[in-house]
């Protein structure tokens, strides 16, 4: 309980830059939605019953446009406390309207994240307000709650059926999805292989909640097997839980990454500028979703490995990630070292703050 | 480095915003070149309101002390100095100036490294609004037990019960029959019944609301997706197929059908 939560202002930083990124090169497009009837508008308990049927189409790419904005700005560094509520809102709205057509993705914490960060921090020139953070990590192991208990509810311990073997027959033979390892590991029908799967799944949902409230260190490890986790949900299910790894990442030590400063000028000119490059793209051509899913699937995996190897090996916390993971050097760690070095260097606090300049309680 | 006769603004050389002015101010140093004890000052002072130094000791902060900078540099601006000093005048001058100081960090050169406190809500509000999702998630969960899932909501994904019992899975299929006029009858894939629409396969599971499928738009709308393969059809049929696997043999089994919802197509044409 007295973990000190050692989270820098340059970890969130960088964070925030990983986030824009990502959330820029799988940008939503909602345009696709206003193609449907009225009458097939569906949408689930909640504010979105409030309308009648999908918007007109041009409030449906203003969505995306203002979402690709906000991200750009928090990219550069522009207005990000503002941009950081509206890329919440954006995303909160934007994904109401396509689940309106029935099927709802869970992904309000990766719509919540940029809230949340900006109240821990992540602006430029802030000062990091760990309680923030805590508040955040549990509000994390809260959402996993509500999935393991579902599990647990709907019978997922019962030694005498096998959820996941279940529903990797569905996606494989019913829906199709061959990818990866989900056919091959079909061939497989030793309970002893699969019921595992099924204790693990709720144990890691549920513990999630309980690591957040016994420190860092702990949420650390926790996360860390969900991202192992997630990449298995990957390999045998083809669904990639590319935004939980995401908003896992806030917890990730960015600090640590080397990086390569390119100055590249802060504006909001830039930043419009960017996005609209973006939005045009992804509607006329698509975003990389698929790719970037599973790229960042997989890099989550490697930092998961990483970190739960850093620990059983007691590795002294000043190794960068680079350094202790040889795999993350090139390309990964450069690509995510330049892009991260790209940005950083371009918000250069007016007012560096001193060591008199204590905002946060001593520890 | 103490005061002589002149006296001097003291400033936060951690802002800029604080620099400019002072600097523009006229005499002025910075609070970190001074002996904070030796001027009778503590940290908490000197960063959050502005000082004036004369004769070795602080004498004034906050507008006051902008009050007797401004009467120093003369001209204009000590008629504005001298004013502050109206009871009237500095009634106002002490909330001005605190207002300033609080928000100095959006001033024209400031960051949020120059606010005099953290900036962004309050600790009360965070709370509330974590509280808020948090309180929304459980209900939410309870709402989605009902079967009923509320968006947006604190949920992630549950997967619902469980698909495999005693070496069988099961799914659920659905086939969509085109049926035509002469009573012949035809498959249509979904990919076809969303003809030129973007967007995801899994739309097609509001066709199973009745009142989906008995609205007139939704038939005008199947209809044009399909075009010309329409021709001659009456209805289009959708059988969602109970399907089992074996999970050691890997055989496919068909169950039949559950269940059966058709939209009436002849009715647009």
């Amino acid at each position: 309980m007295n973990d000190r939560w050692p989270i820098s202002h340059t970890d969130l930083t960088r964070f925030r830059i990983v986030y824009a990124v990502f959330g820029l090169l799988t940008l939503p497009s909602f345009t696709w939605v206003g193609d449907y009837p009225d009458s097939l508008y569906r949408p689930p308990p909640g504010p979105f019953r409030l309308l009648e049927g999908f918007p007109p189409a041009p409030v449906l790419a203003g969505l995306g446009l203002v979402l690709a904005i906000a991200l750009s700005c928090l990219l550069v560094g522009v207005r990000v406390p503002v941009a950081s509520c509206v890329v919440t809102l954006t995303m909160i709205t934007g994904f109401g309207f396509t689940y309106s057509l029935g099927k709802i993705d869970h992904n309000l914490l990766v719509a919540l994240t940029p809230s949340a960060m900006a109240a821990a921090g992540w602006s430029p020139g802030g000062s990091v307000r760990r309680w923030v953070l805590r508040l955040w990590a549990f509000t994390i192991g809260v959402g996993m709650l509500t999935a393991g208990i579902a599990k647990l509810t709907a019978g997922w311990l019962d030694p005498t059926t096998h959820a996941v073997q279940g529903f990797t027959f569905q996606q494989v033979y019913s829906f199709d999805l061959t990818g990866w390892l989900g056919a091959a590991i079909t061939h497989v029908s030793s309970p002893w292989f699969w019921e595992p799967m099924d204790w693990a799944a709720v144990l890691l949902e549920c513990s999630v909640v309980v690591l957040a409230l016994l420190g860092l260190r702990w949420l650390r490890l926790g996360l860390a097997f969900l991202a192992l986790f997630h990449l298995g949900v990957m390999l045998m299910m083809n669904i990639a839980f590319a935004g939980s790894i995401v908003v896992y990442a806030a917890f990730v030590p960015w600090s640590r990454l080397h990086v390569r400063p390119v100055r590249v000028p802060a504006s909001g000119w830039v930043a419009v500028g960017l996005a609209l490059a973006v939005w045009q793209f992804v509607e006329q051509v698509g975003n990389a979703d698929g790719l970037v899913g599973t790229l960042v699937v997989f890099t989550g995996a490697m930092i998961g490995l990483w970190y739960m190897g850093h620990r059983l090996s007691g590795r002294p916390g000043s190794q960068t990630v680079a350094n202790t993971m040889p795999i993350l050097r090139p390309p990964v760690a450069d690509v995510l070292g330049v892009t991260v070095g790209a940005v950083e260097g371009i918000a250069p606090a007016a007012c560096p703050p001193t060591s008199a300049r204590v905002f946060e309680p001593p520890r | 480095m103490n005061s002589g006769a002149i006296g001097r603004l003291v400033y936060d050389a951690d802002c800029k915003f604080c620099s400019r002015v002072s600097h523009w101010m006229g005499p002025s140093v910075a609070w970190q070149e001074l002996d904070l004890v030796g001027v009778g000052a503590t940290v908490q002072q000197v960063t959050t309101a502005a000082g004036w130094l004369e004769g070795g000791t602080i004498t004034a902060w906050g507008a006051p002390a902008i009050a007797a900078a401004l009467v120093q540099r003369g001209g204009a601006a000590a008629v504005a100095g001298r004013a502050q000093r109206l009871p009237v005048v500095r009634l106002a001058a002490d909330p001005v100036y605190r207002w300033v100081a609080n928000n100095r960090h959006l001033m024209p050169g400031g960051t949020a490294a120059c606010a005099t406190r953290p900036v962004g809500p309050s600790r009360a509000v965070m709370v509330a609004a974590f509280s808020a999702i948090l309180l929304v998630g459980l209900l939410s969960l309870a709402a989605a037990n009902r079967g009923v899932e509320p968006y947006p909501a604190l949920i992630m994904p549950g997967f619902g019960s469980v698909p495999e019992s005693g070496g069988t899975a099961r799914s659920t299929e659905a086939v969509y029959t085109l049926v035509m006029s002469d009573g012949s009858s035809r498959s249509v894939s979904p990919r076809a019944l969303l003809s030129g629409h973007a967007g995801y396969v899994a739309a097609l599971r509001t066709l199973a609301d009745p009142a989906a499928t008995r609205d007139p738009e939704t038939a005008a709308w199947l209809r044009s997706n399909l075009g010309p393969a329409a021709d001659g059809a009456v209805q289009l049929r959708v059988d969602w197929h109970t399907i089992s696997y074996d999970t050691h043999t890997r055989e496919r089994h068909d169950q039949g059908v559950a269940r059966t919802l058709t939209v009436d197509l002849e009715d647009i044409r």
